[in-house]
């Protein structure tokens, strides 16, 4: 199981990686057709400037997930390939799940619905943000092989 | 992104040997910047100040304003601004260089010729300057100082070089809406004054002065050149040669001018032709010249000097390991090109004051001393040439046949043959009839982001086999030269009937005994003065604006700076003007917006974006259909 690696250290801040995400969930997941598309989807990594420098907020798909013990409609779950997933239908944006949330990576959408990471599911799970980072601030990585 | 880099079969085969060779080329460095930056590419960037760098969030999820309060719209139209006014300068600096070597030659302090003094005296009568003249050097010396006077002028008149030379119509068009160029450098220097922190915050005065620059560009950049490079080294006449890189030889020198400037490598060719002797006595059986981008051009219609080839391949050029030496002046130089020579016998050599490459021996150029500079670059390429390793040498078997040399003159010059009294009724007879549907020009780069040639190519061929007369400059007649729609071959195969007709009268009348090609090279990118001087005859001829031509523009596969700045001159000129690669103005949609359709009513012309080639080309014919119509022409 890989986990994820955040080196703050080495983000520039670019938001690259926000870009990214929202072109991945764009019907037409191209750059240049996504700005002229009328409403784009909102973006699930957010980059923070901190006091310990620029860190990106996304879904960690941690093994604790809080949120989804949080959730009392069973709208959060972990997918088959173990990345932490909501079901749409389900959620009746309590919000219980974004409190519960150590990594600071769900935030609140339209319609009371909570947006968070989907890992790219819809697209073979080849994550964007990981793609578009120019320094690879954002990987995932064995988990013994997690750089110090 | 591209699926193959290249359709040149000769770079194609270079590049295998490249990676046998662990060469790291263009196409290997433009793999490692991906994925490229989503802010940068739509434009929506601004580091004009050091409060920022700021950037707007083109999703609207993030800051919608820089931190003085700029939109996004003042940020893509000021970065598109300074781009433009950097395409300009280039020209510019381009032109002053060759008044000041046409100054020097006239007052015999430089060894350069006065070789068309035919050309001399037409710009003189067009300056309103006594043409008849006797003494060519002192005409030659009131049109440098009629150059200098636009060059420098303090008062508020526009350039005398826009008014005197472009269509009337379109001067009462630039006049209404103030963008009249005064003086090319303070225009160029408004330019940077009106982008910087806490100026210009609205997008439409913004754009109004692109177009201006886009007028600096054409006249006091391409114009300019074209005029003085013509009077010292010949207007352009029909030549046949061969291009790509297939025309370096394995028992010759072979020696590489590569940039945009003839200053210098007009000198080389002739110190080349001069110190054969000098090469055969180190066992070369002589010194081949062949050019790259658009010093190749100029000596290629000037001298009928082979092409190597364009913009994407010059370090392929290289890798050959054939090329002895390889001189450059100014723009498009890559800056690998050090390394690459490291790894080869090759020398390389700058020449410039503003190119200077580590690992590059540098021979200033000066036009004093252009001799000696030309003579100690050819002696070098013939000491090189000793030193070539033969194992290390794979000289690619491809090179066309081109005809070339297409000026403006040469092509009245042909139609003259036709009708001696009015050479360009027959052409605008057969526009008219239909014959010819309409004339695009296709101009400017390669671009790494595009499979090398392919839209030029592909794009081109849907054109003339529509009828549509193709004029092409720079790196995209390189394209057209080396896929064979350069010569008479060409035009069997791939021109329409009715044009093909046409084509094939005019090359009989003009005693080429062969059709003319289908694709007519006219030039270097300054050159581009060729084809705004040939829209401006048959706006003239026909007493109609420019704008109302079915003539249209594309660049397809644009790089750089200048290519935008040539691009917005024929939007000035009233042109639909097609580039096949989006430039960094989409995180604005009122910029994109204007563009690409709101400023046609006051301008005439408009940008059209299309990135796949056949419906470019489509997309064209329709634009010159729609005008024809308007002209009430089928």
């Amino acid at each position: 199981m890989k986990e994820l690696q955040i080196r703050s250290e080495v983000c520039v801040g670019c938001r690259s990686c926000e870009l990214a995400c929202i072109v991945a969930h764009s019907p037409g997941r191209n750059l240049l057709s996504a700005v002229s598309e009328e409403q784009s989807p909102r973006k699930r990594i957010i980059i923070k400037a901190q006091q310990e420098g620029n860190i990106p907020h996304l879904c960690h798909h941690c093994e604790e997930m809080p949120c989804v013990h949080a959730c009392r409609m069973g709208a959060m779950y972990r997918d088959e390939m173990g990345f932490v997933q909501v079901d749409e239908k389900e959620c009746i944006g309590c919000w219980l799940c974004i409190k519960a949330c150590p990594y600071d990576a769900i935030t609140k959408g339209e319609n009371r619905k909570i947006i968070k990471c989907d890992a790219c599911k819809d697209n073979g799970y080849d994550k964007a943000c990981v793609s578009a980072c120019p320094t690879f601030a954002i990987q995932w990585v064995v988990a013994d092989q997690i750089m110090a | 992104m591209y699926d193959v880099r290249t359709i040149d079969l000769a770079a194609q085969e270079l590049l295998k040997k490249a990676a046998t060779d662990e060469i790291e080329t263009v196409w290997d460095r433009f793999d490692a910047q991906q994925p490229q930056c989503g802010f940068g590419t739509l434009g929506v960037c601004c580091r004009h100040c050091i409060q920022g760098p700021c950037r707007i969030d083109p999703f609207g999820q993030g800051p919608s304003k820089g931190i003085c309060g700029v939109t996004a719209d003042v940020i893509v139209a000021r970065n598109l601004l300074r781009q433009v006014a950097a395409g300009s300068a280039s020209h510019v600096d381009h032109a002053h260089d060759a008044v000041e070597a046409l100054d020097l030659a006239a007052q015999g302090k430089i060894d350069y010729p006065i070789t068309d003094e035919g050309k001399l005296r037409a710009i003189a009568a067009g300056l309103g300057l006594d043409s008849n003249m006797e003494d060519v050097n002192a005409l030659a010396l009131e049109v440098v100082q009629a150059a200098y006077k636009d060059m420098g002028n303090m008062s508020r008149k526009p350039m005398n070089w826009v008014v005197a030379h472009a269509p009337k119509e379109r001067v009462e068009v630039w006049e209404k809406l103030g963008i009249l160029p005064r003086n090319p450098d303070r225009e160029i220097r408004e330019a940077l004054y009106q982008t910087t922190m806490g100026m210009d915050a609205d997008p439409l005065n913004i754009l109004l002065a692109i177009a201006k620059q886009g007028l600096v560009d054409g006249y006091a950049g391409l114009k300019l050149t074209t005029d003085m490079q013509d009077i010292l080294f010949g207007t352009p006449a029909p030549v046949v040669t061969e291009s790509n890189l297939g025309v370096l030889k394995e028992d010759y020198v072979n020696l590489v001018v590569h940039g945009h400037v003839p200053l210098l490598s007009e000198k080389i060719v002739q110190w080349a032709r001069k110190l054969s002797p000098e090469a055969e006595a180190v066992g070369a059986k002589g010194i081949q010249v062949a050019g790259i981008c658009c010093s190749g051009n100029e000596v290629l219609m000037r001298q009928g000097v082979p092409l190597a080839t364009n913009y994407l391949a010059q370090e392929l050029a290289i890798v050959t390991g054939a090329v002895d030496t390889m001189v450059v002046d100014v723009q498009c130089i890559m800056p690998s090109l050090s390394k690459i020579a490291s790894c080869y016998h090759t020398e390389l050599i700058t020449t410039m004051p503003v190119v200077k490459i580590p690992g590059a021996t540098h021979i200033p150029f000066s036009l004093e001393n252009a001799d000696e500079s030309a003579q100690e670059i050819v002696r070098k390429a013939i000491k090189a040439f000793t030193k070539r390793d033969p194992k290390k040498v794979h000289i690619p078997n491809y090179r066309t046949t081109i005809m070339a040399g297409f000026s403006v003159e040469a092509i009245s010059g042909a139609l003259a043959k036709l009708d001696a009294e009015q050479p360009l009724k027959p052409l605008v007879d057969n526009i008219a009839n239909g014959n010819i549907l309409g004339v695009v020009a296709t101009v400017g780069c390669n671009n790494v982001k595009v499979t090398q040639d392919q839209f030029h190519v592909e794009m081109v061929k849907e054109l003339v086999k529509n009828n549509v007369l193709v004029v092409a400059t720079g790196c995209s007649a390189h394209a057209l030269a080396k896929a064979g729609l350069m010569n008479s071959e060409g035009t069997e195969e791939y021109a329409g009937e009715t044009l093909k007709g046409v084509l094939k009268a005019i090359g009989e009348a003009a005693g080429l005994k062969a059709p003319l090609p289908p694709v007519l090279h006219m030039g270097s990118c300054v050159d581009n003065s060729r084809i705004g001087d040939l829209v401006t005859a048959l706006a003239n001829y026909l007493g109609v604006d420019s704008a109302a031509l079915p003539v249209a523009a594309s660049a397809p596969e644009p790089q750089h700076e200048k290519a935008l700045s040539i691009g917005t001159w024929a939007v000035t000129m009233g042109i639909t003007t097609h580039l096949g690669v989006v430039p960094p103005v989409l995180g604005s949609k009122e910029v994109t917006e204007l563009l690409t359709n709101g400023l046609t009513e006051v301008i005439g012309g408009k940008f059209y974006v299309e990135t796949e080639p056949i419906k470019a080309a489509q997309g064209l014919i329709e634009d010159i259909k729609e005008k024809r119509k308007k002209l009430g022409l089928k």
